[in-house]
């Protein structure tokens, strides 16, 4: 086979592209150690301490440990962390006391190395205890806790840098601050693709249904029944996730950026009970700034004292291990991939809800529904009708009707405990009616299927049903109070 | 950037001209119900949901202060004529009671509700009615001491208990053997005469509690005294609703009676559809074991169900959810709520025995029929209706949400 000019070329190539792929590497390597102000990530910390050590102190003072933790008698299982259990009482309002007091800790920075990787342990373990405490929000800190625990944030305007001054920090690796703001850059760009369907741009629902019946809220609410409003929402909604961490990004476009991220969690807050999520994400996008924002704002205060670089000019260059760089491309993939798994299922997401949770689709469906399970004897052939509220608290049972693999855990419950009582073996089967931003009910689990026999697990359930197709509701304005006022 | 936002402000605002043009077409709401778009206000419906209570309410004074004359009359007289009409003004007062089960929002409602004052029971505590408690009660004679109505368990008065008290003619009591009543022999010590007497004396003394307890709620929503229709209907401005919405959420929540009270505990568990029941039928566990009323206590539920759904007036005139549902183009949704209304109401028909326990034992088909048809009812409501006007199912905790 003669050789050929075009097929020796790549070869010929190949040792020129390498050399400058090395140098991009190390020019990349570099960049992420250079040395940045520890300002604001320092108020990144008191900001993200401070927002666990409130989040705490509210479900301590509204009652909400003991309706989530304590009052349940079942509670919902993430697939593979079925071993993770509530403790028993008063051990969860001693969690909640601790996640408080570790979030003082962690905003002060006194004893962060300890504190930063347990806060994330524990934070995350409330998130786990039960699915239907499920919140993108705190997912999110979660994810800003586990970061912030591999990041030297504690060294720097702490309390532990003050005790120890030879441990201080005058600068952090870039690649702490590049790090946070990918991962709110992902939560925000995710969240503008969830939006991307036609039940969100076309019909502007669920907005138009939940406007419609916010009518009353003052000013704003006169023209919240109007479909264009929806349609304004549903579309400034969807521009301002998918760009605005770009806008961020750019110098010149990131104060007006974040004056417009303020504003929309601002109406956002306003508009629905979200509780600490404006502030969570708000906050978070504070990692965008320059790094050296809180000293030019204690300067603009006046506060000059308070506002003087620490030398970040004199650091040395923090090239970061090559494990830790893998690990950190290899966590940044998952963030990329895990929210796209929910294509993997096909159907609409928002009905099967596989590939649902931990994929950033923040408010955007509207799904209410009746389950019924139908337990049938094997042994005597009676069959019951078992409501979830037998063995759910309301808001468990207000979750389950809407997730289908909540369904099904509460199904194997269901069986087992009517072979406690001396049932014997049951079937179960669920007559689940559910609608999703305002279609007609339909049937969301096939009610021939035996849940009881049905494993969990993470393949395609054949178990539920198609969602139902047409479009959904398109309500029409309703007069109110206001506009009569107004006449 | 500015010319992003230029070109979506300047598209909004096109969007809403064109929508507000069509939606001033004079033409827009006519087939939205009974009330059009243009004439619709949240207000007017939260007031009529009110006055609709209150006329109720008005309608269970009047028949409860007959049943505390009739109970006195037969107390007095003791003879079975006078018991007879003392029976009648019960089922009278039941049947607006029992409509009335379905308006538990505002003062009626359990205190942690918005508005809520714990009212209702005290004028009818069903389930809370403990038999043996009521049969101590007798033996004690506790009733005649002054003010024991102010103190004693809710289960031994309300319209619930004078059913037990005006209706049973029994000798034999349902407390234990080891209960004091009955190793003391003071029970069996009550001739059948004394035992009558007792009964009657009782129930005057817990009619004329229920007199009272009707009236403070009457009062609680009057106008002129505790005026709760106004914070209902100003509700977003009163101190007990932040929200229209959260007065529409306060009175879908009573609705919901149809589905926890009437559908599980009136007929799924007296019917041993629910695992509650170990061996089916527990006639045990019918809502009207000595008047034997169960089924016509479902008719006047549904009665109540359907005057806030439709509206209070003759025939459903008057504004319900229906109007809203129509003013908001989800006419679908009430056909759909209308269609199985008239399911349910076929199914009650087709019970045709004299009593609810006979219809459990002989025609349990009907009831499961029954029983189907307020599932149904039920599916429709915690999904679309819900869903449509963006509202909560009974009872959510408060948290966080996104």
């Amino acid at each position: 086979m003669t050789e050929t000019a075009g097929d020796r070329a790549p070869a010929s190539r190949a040792p020129a592209a390498l050399p400058r792929l090395g140098a991009l590497r190390d020019r990349a390597m570099a960049a992420l150690g250079a040395p940045t102000d520890t300002a604001a990530l320092v108020a990144f910390r008191v900001v993200l301490g401070a927002l666990v050590t409130i989040s705490a102190a509210r479900f301590l003072a509204y009652g909400w440990v003991d309706a989530l933790f304590v009052e349940p008698t079942f509670f919902f299982k993430y697939w593979g962390l079925s071993w993770v259990g509530v403790l028993p009482a008063p051990g969860m309002h001693v969690v909640f006391v601790a996640l408080a007091a570790l979030g003082v800790c962690f905003a002060t920075g006194l004893y962060y190395r300890v504190v930063a990787p347990l806060l994330f342990a524990l934070f995350t373990y409330v998130q786990l205890v039960d699915v239907t405490n499920w919140l993108n929000h705190y997912y999110l800190v979660s994810l800003l806790l586990l970061l912030a625990a591999f990041m030297p944030l504690g060294r720097a305007g702490s309390i532990d840098a003050w005790r120890r001054p030879e441990s201080r920090l005058d600068a952090f690796p870039a690649w702490c601050t590049y790090l946070l703001r990918f991962q709110v850059g992902v939560v925000y760009f995710n969240a503008g693709l969830a939006k991307l369907s036609a039940d969100w741009l076309l019909h502007a629902q669920p907005l138009n249904i939940w406007l419609s019946a916010r009518t009353g809220v003052p000013v704003l609410g006169a023209f919240f029944d109007e479909r264009w409003v929806a349609y304004a929402f549903s579309w400034g909604g969807f521009l301002f996730d998918t760009t605005i961490a770009f806008f961020l990004l750019r110098r010149r476009t990131r104060l007006p950026a974040y004056l417009v991220v303020i504003a929309f969690h601002a109406v956002v807050g306003l508009l629905f009970p979200i509780g600490m999520f404006p502030f969570i994400m708000v906050g978070a996008a504070l990692v965008f700034f320059s790094p050296s924002w809180p000293r030019r704002l204690l300067g603009a205060l006046r506060l000059r004292a308070l506002a003087e670089d620490a030398g970040v000019r004199a650091a040395p260059r923090a090239r970061p291990r090559r494990v830790w760089s893998a690990l950190a491309l290899a966590y940044c993939a998952l963030q990329v991939l895990v929210p796209l798994r929910a294509h993997l299922y096909g159907g609409n997401v928002l009905w099967h809800e596989q590939g649902m949770r931990m994929s950033w689709k923040v408010m955007v469906r509207e799904k209410n529904g009746s389950i019924t399970y139908l337990v049938r004897s094997k042994k005597t052939g009676r069959t019951w009708y078992v409501e979830p509220r037998r063995y759910l608290t309301d808001r468990q049972a207000r979750e389950l009707q809407s997730q289908p693999d909540l369904v099904l855990q509460l199904a194997h419950h269901v069986a087992r405990d009517f072979a406690d009582r001396g049932e014997g073996e049951v079937e179960v089967r669920a007559e689940a009616i559910v609608s999703l931003n305002g279609r007609p009910s339909a049937p969301m689990i096939d009610d021939r299927v035996d849940l009881a026999r049905v494993s969990d697990g993470l393949g395609k359930a054949s178990w539920i049903l198609p969602a139902p197709e047409g479009p959904p509701i398109h309500l029409r304005p309703a007069w109110n109070s206001h506009k009569l006022a107004g006449r | 950037m500015k010319r992003y936002i230029g070109a979506f402000v300047a598209a909004a605002v096109l969007c809403g001209t064109s929508c507000r043009s069509r939606s001033g077409d004079p033409g827009a709401g006519s087939s939205s119900g009974s009330v059009d778009a243009g004439s619709f206000d949240k207000p007017a419906l939260l007031r009529a949901f009110g006055e609709c209570v209150v006329a109720d309410y008005r309608e269970l004074s009047t028949s409860v202060v007959a049943l505390d004359a009739a109970t006195s009359a037969a107390a007095s007289d003791k003879s079975a004529a006078s018991l007879e009409a003392a029976r009648a003004a019960w089922k009278t007062a039941m049947e607006i009671a029992q409509r009335a089960e379905v308006y538990q929002f505002g003062p009626a409602a359990i205190s942690t509700a918005p508005g809520g004052r714990d009212m209702r029971d005290p004028i009818y505590a069903w389930p809370l009615v403990g038999r043996c408690a009521l049969e101590q009660t007798i033996v004690s004679k506790a009733y005649e001491t002054p003010g024991w109505a102010t103190s004693a368990l809710v289960s031994t008065r309300s319209l619930a208990a004078a059913e037990y008290l005006l209706f049973f003619t029994g000798a034999e009591n349902e407390c234990p053997a080891e209960s004091e009543i009955n190793t003391n022999g003071s029970w069996a010590a009550l001739g059948a005469e004394e035992l009558a007497a007792r009964r009657l004396a009782y129930a005057r003394v817990v009619t004329a509690d229920v007199v009272q307890r009707t009236q403070a709620l009457v009062d609680a929503w009057d106008p002129a005294k505790g005026n709760f229709i106004e914070e209902l209907a100003t509700a977003g401005r009163s101190k007990s609703f932040a929200s229209e919405q959260m007065a529409f959420n306060a009175v879908t929540d009573a609705m919901f009676y149809v589905d926890l009270q009437l559908k599980n505990s009136k007929v799924g568990k007296p019917a041993g559809f629910l695992p509650d029941c170990a061996a089916a039928p527990c006639l045990s566990a019918v809502e009207s074991p000595w008047a034997k009323r169960s089924k016509e206590h479902i008719r006047q539920n549904l009665a109540g169900y359907e005057k806030l759904f439709r509206g209070c007036g003759p025939g459903g005139s008057g504004l319900g959810f229906d109007d809203l549902l129509g003013a908001v183009g989800a006419e679908s949704v009430t056909a759909k709520v209308e269609a199985s209304l008239v399911e349910i109401r076929a199914a009650l028909d087709a019970l045709v025995e004299p009593t609810f326990e006979e219809d459990l034992q002989k025609n349990i088909a009907g009831v499961q029929r029954l029983f189907d048809a307020l599932r149904a009812n039920a599916a429709l409501m915690k999904a679309e209706f819900v869903t449509v006007l963006d509202l909560e199912l009974p009872k959510r905790v408060e948290g966080d949400n996104d």
